[in-house]
């Protein structure tokens, strides 16, 4: 039995309704029979059999709502009750092997038909290795550096990848150890979540298809023989439609616009190799329809880069961690009534505490600058004003107060704004919050920041004057309800307590709190005492636990 | 009554059947694809009476006999339609065009945006030729039979899009069948007034706005649309 996955419907759409089962469980049906109508998106799509078999089981009811790339109804093949206790005929893995050779396509449905070859798929040899869920709602990340090339050996767990997400770098590790036959993305380019990412031949799957010199089968082993260079599934119905060829095959014949169909196979079962490609390229007198393609495509693209330097714009397209920014950007400003508020901060003392901490800071293996201050001052003054550490339900009805101090830290990362935090600021000591800034600081400027460190903020620190400039208007990261921008340490010129002229470092804050929550004597009183605790350090001794 | 899909230039004019036939002849025009009689076609049709029409999956919202009976009495009978969505009204006021190709879809089961780009870009573009300078695709806040896809004009809705997906009989090409309805006539209130008697008949406390909503003479208050169709069509073709 094999679980039928409902395929791909619609750019970005993950679900859709259940209307109309065309099936009963016990049903012998035939291959691209209609099973199901599904409904989503204003559009009634009949779901076809993969193949003939008889449905063993209807995953949804009608009316419910059923996933794509989730099982949708279970099939056993044709006449292969035994492929019950075999492996699955058409596996989750066949499934998402042809998902994968959707996901490739870019380009709109060919209409009208010509031939099927888009439905072919699958190498005997190869998996493909399908880019997983790396968070919720993310549908596609950027690969941003291979660590391997094709054809490289690969060990189980190897970092194979780099991808970024909308928040962070991700390292892909291979699933098992094997060759790498085909990457499907270049660098730069965007891979879609649930696509293949890249190809490999499992090494057990490499020896097990080695000529007869090598080791005798395990006893257990499938009583199928192992063809060269393939391995047979029972009851595979769906296979004598796929036409056996490499994923490098595949891509030259892609290139060409040509249609595997098309070109006689001289390897075993019809498979069709290179030589095969290029020897049906020589064949044919006439250009091959689709032949042109890559001159035209190389025309169309000069003529797109001239009529851009003509207009002298350039455009890149906005993506990653840059199209998250603005995402979210451009929904915590129209959202949230932001309250700024400024004053500034008299960091001489701070300074000169600084500066007789620091040695020994350094000697312990941490280098101590003013951000550990400014945090543990945040967490102080939190205690008394914990509505500056809350967060606002999604119906505007309910404050909920964090029982931790997560401060954010705005980072100008490789790539781009991101906001890590360093947990439970309020038990930390200053050497502990010291490390976490600079491990996260480390982190960003590599793009490697964990999930886990973007996760939780409750309030944010945008040290903008570390790059110049003395006043802002922050941007709340919601879901937080307050953050401050802090601006560079200036010397100037102020007057003591007798009415002389003295040098002080004076550092310039810039608060924004969600006036939804936060009124302004709140946020006043607020910055009062936490600059009251960086205006004289000492003092934060005596709130310390 | 019976009238035949074509995929022939010369039966691109405007058809006056019935409600339940002009639905009918959508349905004639999806299965002439999937039987592999034709790769395309074409038709455009003015219902002669009016319905509310829904797909038929309403049938199972509780209160629905009582609202048919509800809306029956208000002179809208309400009928099923082959494609998804909600609650939508056909009369005089309304033109339909509905497109069929038949397509090659790889492992997919439908190409949903493609289609309906294929369907709203070029009446976008022909809404431009007459003038329109702000027709787009998208969703409409309070329009009826809401979608990603609608053809509108300053944001407000001009033509509902739907489709409908079947196999090509004995091959693994899917069949299409991409619907637009436009109000070419009358008032929004009146078209949303219905929709919003059904919501209220089946206890239903969403309701539209006829503000989201435009009809064509609103926005071309002087265009011959007999003379005009045509160039849509011909750009639905041609596409």
């Amino acid at each position: 039995m094999s679980d039928f996955m409902l395929p791909d419907i619609g750019e970005g759409i993950v679900e859709c309704e259940l209307v109309k089962w065309l099936v009963s469980e016990g049903d012998m049906i035939e291959e691209d029979q209609p099973v199901a109508e599904v409904m989503t998106d204003k559009a009634l799509v009949e779901i076809p059999a993969p193949y003939r078999g008889r449905v063993s089981r209807l995953y949804y009811r009608e009316g419910e709502i059923a996933k794509v790339h989730q099982p949708l109804f279970a099939l056993v093949a044709e006449g292969g009750e035994q492929a019950e206790t075999s492996d699955t005929p058409m596996s989750s893995k066949d499934e998402e092997e042809l998902a994968g050779e959707s996901a490739q396509e870019q380009a709109p449905p060919k209409e009208p038909a010509r031939v099927v070859a888009a439905s072919e798929t699958g190498e005997e040899q190869s998996e493909d290795f399908i880019l997983p869920d790396i968070g919720e709602g993310i549908v596609e990340c950027e690969v941003v550096e291979w660590r391997i090339g094709e054809g490289d050996e690969i060990e189980e767990d190897q970092p194979v990848v780099d991808v970024m997400t909308d928040k962070a770098m991700v390292e892909i590790t291979a699933p098992k150890a094997g060759r790498v036959t085909h990457r499907y993305y270049a660098k730069g380019e965007s891979a879609r979540v649930h696509s293949p990412l890249f190809a490999f031949v499992p090494r057990d799957r490499q020896e097990g298809v080695k000529p007869a010199t090598s080791a005798a089968p395990p006893r257990h082993a499938p009583t199928v023989e192992p063809g060269e260079g393939e391995v047979t599934h029972a009851g595979v119905n769906l296979r004598r439609q796929r036409i056996p060829a490499s994923p490098a095959v595949r891509r030259l014949v892609r290139e060409h616009g040509l249609t595997l169909a098309d070109i006689p196979g001289s390897g075993k079962d019809g498979r069709v190799l290179k030589a095969d490609v290029l020897a049906y390229l020589e064949r044919r007198p006439e250009p091959v329809r689709g032949a042109a393609r890559p001159q035209q495509a190389e025309t169309r693209r000069e003529e797109r880069a001239r009529v851009e330097r003509e207009r002298e714009v350039r455009i890149e397209p906005i993506k990653g961690m840059q199209a998250v920014m603005a995402r979210r950007m451009a929904e915590a400003a129209s959202t949230i009534p932001h309250f700024t508020y400024g004053d500034e901060i008299d960091v001489t003392e701070l300074l000169a505490l600084r500066e007789r901490l620091k040695d020994e800071a350094q000697a312990q293996g941490t280098r101590l600058t003013l951000m550990p201050f400014f945090m543990k001052a945040v967490a102080l003054a939190v205690r008394e004003f914990p509505i500056l550490n809350s967060r606002i339900n999604d119906e505007v009805t309910e404050i909920h107060y964090q029982p931790h101090c997560n401060i954010g830290m705005a980072v100008d990362g490789r790539g781009g704004l991101i906001v890590p935090n360093v947990k439970s600021v309020e038990r930390l000591s200053l050497l502990e919050i010291a490390a976490e800034v600079a491990r996260l600081t480390e982190a960003a400027r590599e793009g490697r920041v964990g999930q886990a460190d973007l996760k939780d903020g409750t309030i944010s620190i945008s040290n903008i004057g570390a790059l110049g400039g003395t006043y802002a208007s922050p941007i709340i990261n919601a879901p937080e309800v307050a953050i401050v921008a802090l601006g560079r340490v200036q010397r100037l010129p102020r007057f003591d307590d007798h009415g002389g002229v003295i040098e002080r470092a004076i550092m310039t804050v810039s608060w924004a709190g969600d006036h939804r929550i936060i009124d302004g004597g709140t946020i006043a009183r607020f910055c009062n005492r936490w600059k009251g605790y960086l205006e004289s350090p000492q003092s934060m001794l005596l709130q310390m636990g | 009554m019976t009238i035949s899909p074509t995929a022939d230039k010369a039966g691109w004019t405007l058809q006056r059947p019935t409600v339940e036939a002009g639905l009918a002849l959508d349905e004639a025009l999806l299965e002439s694809i999937c039987q592999g009689e034709s790769w395309f076609g074409l038709v455009a049709w003015s219902p002669s009476d009016r319905a509310l029409v829904m797909p038929r999956r309403h049938e199972r919202v509780a209160g629905f006999p009582e609202a048919r009976r509800i809306l029956r009495d208000m002179g809208w009978p309400i009928l099923f339609r082959a494609t998804g969505g909600t609650p939508v009204p056909q009369s005089s006021a309304v033109v339909n065009v509905a497109l069929a190709l038949r397509c090659q879809v790889g492992s997919s089961a439908a190409h949903l945006e493609w289609g309906y780009r294929r369907l709203g870009e070029p009446w976008c573009e022909w809404l431009a030729e007459l003038g329109v300078a702000d027709a787009d695709l998208g969703s409409v806040a309070g329009a009826y039979c809401d979608g990603r896809f609608n053809v509108r004009i300053a944001g407000r809705k001009l033509v509902g899009t739907a489709q409908r997906w079947r196999r090509v009989r004995g091959s693994r090409d899917m069949a299409m069948l991409a619907h637009g309805a436009m109000q070419v006539g009358d008032t929004p209130e009146s078209l949303v007034d219905v929709v919003n008697a059904y919501q209220a008949a089946v206890d239903d406390p969403q309701r539209f706005e006829a503000a989201s909503h435009i009809s064509l003479r609103q926005a071309l208050p002087d265009l011959d649309l007999d003379a005009a169709l045509p160039k849509l069509l011909e750009r639905l073709a041609n596409a």
